[in-house]
Parts: C-alpha cells; structure tokens; sequence
C-alpha cells in the first residue's frame, strides 16, 4: 500500500518537474531562450550562449565601446602608453547596460508593445517567474501539476499589469488535490491488497 | 428393461423440492417443510463456499468463481437418512432474514445456484452460507456471508448471522 503510494507520488513529482522544466526553457524563464528580459538568441541555462547578451546589449561586446575586447580604438595593441593594451585606469570605459533586469533579481521588464490582457489592449509588466505565465493562460495552468498555478493573476496597478505572486492558498489547494488525486488512483487501479477488504457483522 | 430406468425415470418425474425453514427462534416455533408436508428431520444442514483468491480470501464475483456445496436434510426416519435438498429450492426464514438457495439442475452443478437474501438476488456476491440445524445436539447456526464492492473505500465481506450468536 504504502510503496504503490510513494510510487504513484513520484511519478506525480516526476511530471511535475519536467513539465515546469520544459516551459520553462521554452520561456527563457532561466536566462537563456526566448527574449524576455533583454538579451538575445542564448539557448541554455543562464545565458551561456556567446550572443547571449546577457546583460541586456543585443551587441555582441562584452566590456565597453569599440570592437575590440578590451578598450577602444581600433588597434589592440599600440603602445600610446605604458600599458602594454595602449590604454590607462580601469579596463573598460562606462559602457551603458541597458537591461533593468537579471533574472531571478526581482526587477519588472514592461513590455514593449502592448499585450492583450484584461479584456484589452494594456501594457504589462513581467516579472520573470511563473506568474507571468497568466497573461496567456492555458487551461493546464488551472491544474496544480503546472507551477503556474502557484501563482496569482495579473493585477492592475498605477496602469499596468503586474504578475501577481506566490499563492499559498493555492499552494495548500494544490497539495490537497494532489493527494486526493494519488488516493483516487489507488483507490481505482490499486487492486489486490492495495485495496482493502473490511470485514462486517450484522444481525 | 434396462435395469435402473425405472427408479431413474420416477426420480426425474419426482416433483421438485422445495423446503420452507420457519423459525421464530426456539425450537418450539422451529418448523421445516417440503412441498407443503411437514418435513420430520433430526439435522437440517446447508454449506456453500465460494471459490477464494490465491491468498484464501473471498473475492469479488460470488458463485460466478464456482464453489463447493452440499445441503440435505436428515430424516427422523432412520430409512430415509439424508435427503438431498438440491435440485430442488429452499426458503429460510429466520427472524431478522430471510434467505432462498435455489439450484434446479439435475445434476446439482454449482454454477446453477442461484441465492436471495431479503428478496434481493446476491448470487454474484454470495462468498459463503452455512445453516447447520441439529435437534440431536442441540446444536443451532447459520450464516450468509456476501461480497459488496465498493468503488471508493474498501471492500466489504459481510456476515449476516441467521441463527445462533
């Protein structure tokens, strides 16, 4: 009983992750993927991608202005000073970043054109989580085996969409169906033992 | 003549048997009858038992899994000795149940036999019936015990206690 329990309770966890996992490769939720916090064409985890951009330029240097990788001008190596790179101070110049966020960092990226939401045309906020997942809700979002249904709905605030946050009620809710769904399928497929037999007496 | 024809030719035109078992819970009130006459027994007993799992426990399907069974009466009559119920019907009337074992082929084969408790069939559900009424030694008991599936929850093995504790 109690191994056909954690065995149906694992692949419930099983799924669980993979499903988060997936959609959230899809979404560039990690960092890399699609485009939503500013950087460009990564594919993997975290922006490891060479284009990636990850900090926001969608140019492909890394620290500061000019083609080359560490300061400008275009020759790397004339000698103009007594640096062995031509150049004097910290490496770099002030080159500007223009991403307003990292990921997981808790900053908002609003979106550049407005999305359909609400009932309407607005503009919205992403947040970079799962809570962004309802602005185009799914019907699996609805079912506690989806991460997104952890999360509140959009709200409005100063005229725009903000992804609402974590929900522990939903939360709660979610292990509640989770558990009743898992005694459910033993109750159904768990013959044999797994079923029970209750002995009664009656007169 | 062959020889034995015409003792199986008046057995096939005997009327089929059908007991009545009256009791109101004394041997007083205690009553059997066969075909309308006063059947005058010493024992009257019944068992049936359905066919288990490979564990030994009842299972759900009754006496559609086959079982074993044997029912008769003994007659106060040392000439008659037991008297075989089956084919034949039986009504048990006991104070809270009321219980009906029917089985009408000749050969008495298990798979024939049909059994209602409170006027309701449980023939699938039947897992095991013991009756075992001997006025010799003063022995009374008998129970149904039936199988209820339930789709949530588990299982339920009901006994019914007819006579007796």
């Amino acid at each position: 009983m109690r191994s056909k329990f954690l065995s149906v309770l694992a692949v419930l966890v099983l799924a669980f992750a993979v499903l988060g996992t997936a959609d959230a490769q899809r979404r560039g939720s990690f960092g890399g993927g699609g485009r939503s916090f500013g950087g460009g064409g990564g594919h993997s985890f975290f922006g490891s991608s060479s284009s990636g951009g990850s900090f926001g330029s969608s140019s492909s240097r890394s620290f500061g202005g000019g083609s080359s990788s560490f300061g400008g001008g275009g020759s790397s190596f004339s000698r103009s000073s007594s640096s062995s790179f031509g150049r004097t101070g910290a490496f770099g110049n002030s080159g500007r970043i223009n991403s307003t966020s990292i990921n997981g960092g808790g900053s908002y990226y609003r979106s550049s054109s407005p999305i359909y939401y609400g009932g309407g045309y607005n503009h919205v906020y992403f947040g970079g989580g799962y809570g962004d997942y309802w602005y185009h809700p799914s019907w699996y979002y609805w079912l506690p085996f989806h991460p997104a249904f952890y999360y509140n709905q959009p709200y409005m605030y100063d005229g725009y969409y903000h992804p609402g946050g974590f929900s522990v009620f939903r939360f709660f809710l979610g292990i509640f169906v989770i558990v009743f769904v898992v005694w459910l399928l033993i109750k159904i497929f768990g013959g044999g033992s797994g079923r029970g037999v209750r002995y009664t007496s009656y007169r | 003549m062959v020889p034995g024809m015409c003792g199986r030719r008046i057995n096939f035109l005997r009327p089929m048997n059908y007991f009545i078992f009256n009791t109101g819970g004394d041997w007083d009130s205690t009553t059997l009858y066969n075909n309308g006459q006063e059947f005058l027994a010493n024992q009257l007993y019944i068992k049936l038992e359905t066919s288990r799992d490979y564990d030994g426990r009842p299972m759900r399907g009754g006496l559609r899994n086959g079982g074993d069974a044997s029912a008769y009466a003994v007659s106060q009559d040392d000439s008659v000795g037991q008297y075989a119920i089956f084919p034949g019907k039986i009504d048990l009337e006991v104070p809270t149940h009321k219980v009906t074992i029917e089985n009408t082929s000749p050969m008495f084969a298990i798979e024939f036999t049909r059994v209602w408790l409170d006027s309701v069939e449980v023939t699938e559900q039947v897992t095991d019936i013991e009756v075992n009424v001997d006025a010799v030694n003063n022995q009374v008991s008998g129970y149904i015990t039936v199988y209820k599936p339930h789709f949530l929850g588990a299982d339920e093995v009901a006994t019914y206690n007819l006579l007796g504790n």
